[in-house]
């Protein structure tokens, strides 16, 4: 049995917010993004990703982590950054690499405003209530013995399905195109003999990546793309749900159902305090916008707390990746967590989960307070600032989210004294959990700037009693301002945030990576190919080198070059 | 609801408590950031609102 020996990551989906100079227009979104990799290329070595083999543009940096656009559908050039840590080997590494994003990406956008106001926003939802943000990927046992021979087994039947849904998928698409681009394309060439003007209408028409040629403009037209991904999604339901049905039979989803209870209230350690649309005051941003448990019937939308994200990016990637899809160990991707601003709440979210998900795999952990029905629970704890509302357990018991906390605790606590070579860093997990969990019953007040939730809150009632709805709503925005502007970035000038990490180990990490990690094998190869042409595409196992039209595969699991 | 913190030991130390100086030091700072909250979060914020739309949201 062993503790914090498995590999973490997290990715941040950051807002973009810009207010041009007076008498300006404001940039895209994508504008803002190219402007802002051009300032990080002069602070950092990258290298660039391959946008065709990653689906989207995007840079990695030379300490080992990776900042993407991050486009929304149906919606233009309008889209988020997207910052992704290092795999990390500990929690307090994990924290140290994602204050270094933070505070890299802060920076480098404020360097690179052009006269206006640029800067990111570390949050969840947007003001009119949209949900994105932060998915956490722990690596986990997704089966053993006679369960890994099925999952094997089972690919046989579900490869071919995949690759002739892929392969219905292009045709539909290839032949959609083809009939917008004959029957447009015919319209468009007699109405351009009609009146040269409608030359100005090609974008429109046919979509602007063939005009600006910008990596972000898409290759059909705007008004095209609902269609798209509604056969998008259409076409891989199938394919999602016998995905679902075959991970039912292993272990990850037994871990995952023992894990249900832990993320149903952690919202009381993790959650970054949300305003709706109403003003009620919620503890989590993401909590309201969950839909599915496991089950993703609509790819990509049915907002998940587990995601199968991962899992069909191997299924579908070009050319086969085999070796990690057959693999005992997988990426366990959690869709619930908020982003946080209090380092002591990013870390907790992130090592609380860690501890409770070691002692289930080392079967310490087996009967769990499961919720009966999980998704109503998690609204229930999240908009109940008094932590007092109670939700029904399977087996007929109700348990507050403190009670559920205090449980879990419990449980990690005996396993953590099971083991005689428990790193420290655990018994110091377990310290910092209990005294949150002890002061949010009888302090709450001291823990403004350690956990999110309580900050805004305290915020939102000191600062923001009595005011008009917009003005609450803005201290809720901008309360994730990652600028001196922002209002946790205030509270922490004046020392009013507890801080874990220190200045200098986050200053390191910006630009190194961290230690132990194969992600070190990665930034080898970023700061050989700084500069050049060399196109890279890259997982946490494997490292793909594009250059003079060959491809070199590297295993970042074998020794060191 | 108190039994798991008196039962969760043996933890090592307890998070240390700041000085009653820095306490009182403290609550100034905070008094002077909750003003500031206070007069900024009043200034345009409809047009602040507008500037953080990411339509159709992420993940």
């Amino acid at each position: 049995m062993r503790i914090f020996a498995r590999l973490i990551g997290l990715e941040t989906e950051y807002a973009l917010r810009c207010r041009p100079a007076p008498g300006g227009t404001r940039p895209s979104d994508y504008r803002l993004y190219a402007a802002l990799v051009a300032a990080l290329r002069r602070k950092l070595p990258t290298a660039a990703a391959d946008q065709s083999k990653q689906g989207k543009p995007g840079v990695f940096l030379a300490n080992g982590g990776a900042v993407w656009f991050e486009r929304c559908r149906l919606a233009g050039q309008t889209g988020l950054v997207e910052g992704c840590t290092p795999e990390c080997l500990s929690p307090r590494q994990l924290l140290i690499c994602q204050r270094a994003q933070d505070r890299l990406l802060a920076e480098t956008a404020k360097e690179a405003a052009e006269g206006g106001e640029f800067c990111l926003l570390k949050n969840c939802r947007d003001s009119r209530g949209q949900s994105y943000g932060a998915q956490e990927n722990y690596e986990a046992v997704l089966a053993r013995g006679w369960r890994l021979a099925v999952w094997r087994a089972a690919w046989v039947v579900l490869y071919p399905l995949a690759g002739a849904l892929f392969l219905a998928l292009v045709l539909l698409l290839g032949a959609l195109l083809l009939v917008n681009y004959f029957l447009v394309g015919s319209f468009y060439s007699l109405a351009c003999r009609w009146d040269p003007r409608w030359r100005d209408w090609r974008g429109h028409l046919f979509g602007w990546h063939w005009l600006t040629e910008n990596e972000a403009d898409a290759v059909w037209p705007n008004w095209l793309e609902a269609p798209i991904v509604l056969l998008v999604k259409i076409t891989l339901m199938p394919f999602c749900l016998l995905l679902s049905g075959l991970l039912a039979v292993t272990d990850l989803r037994r871990t995952q159902r023992r894990l249900l209870g832990f993320l149903v209230s952690r919202a009381v350690l993790g959650g970054s305090g949300w305003l709706d649309a109403r003003g009620r005051f919620h503890l989590a941003e993401k909590a309201e916008s969950r839909r599915v448990v496991w089950t993703e019937i609509v790819p990509d939308s049915s907002r998940p707390v587990f995601s199968l994200g991962h899992i069909c990016k191997l299924v579908f990637a070009v050319p086969l990746r085999w070796r990690e899809l057959l693999a005992p160990r997988q990426r366990l991707q959690i869709s619930l967590g908020d982003s946080n601003l209090c380092e002591e709440a990013e870390y907790l979210r992130v090592a609380t989960t860690l501890l409770v998900l070691d002692a289930i795999e080392a079967g310490a952990i087996t009967e769990t307070p499961v919720p009966r029905w999980p998704l109503r629970a998690l609204r229930q704890v999240s908009r109940d600032p008094t932590l007092t509302v109670s939700v029904a357990i399977r087996g007929g018991r109700r348990m507050t989210a403190l009670e559920i906390q205090h449980w879990y605790l419990d449980a990690c606590r005996r396993f953590v004294e099971g083991v005689a070579d428990a790193p420290e860093e655990a018994w110091d997990v377990l310290r910092r959990w209990a005294d949150v969990l002890d002061r949010l019953e009888t302090d709450r007040s001291s823990l403004v700037g350690r956990l999110d939730w309580v900050t805004k809150q305290f915020l939102l009632d000191q600062a923001g009693a009595g005011l008009p709805a917009a003005a609450r709503k803005k201290i809720d925005l901008r309360y994730h301002e990652l600028s001196a502007e922002g209002y946790f970035a205030r509270l922490w000038a004046v020392g009013l945030a507890a801080s874990v990490a220190t200045d200098a180990e986050i200053e390191q990490a910006q630009r190194l990576p961290p230690p132990g990690s194969p992600a070190g094998r990665r930034a080898h190869y970023i700061r050989e190919f700084s500069g050049t042409n060399t196109v890279l595409k890259v997982s946490w196992r494997f490292l793909e080198i594009f250059a003079d039209g060959r491809r070199t595969t590297i295993d970042l699991h074998d020794a060191a070059p | 609801m108190t039994t798991s913190c008196e039962t969760i030991r043996p933890l090592k130390e307890e998070i240390p408590q700041p000085p009653a100086a820095e306490v009182a030091a403290g609550t100034a700072a905070r008094e002077a950031v909750l003003l500031e909250v206070r007069n900024d979060c009043r200034v345009e914020p409809g047009r602040y609102l507008d500037e953080i739309v990411v339509p159709f949201g992420g993940e």
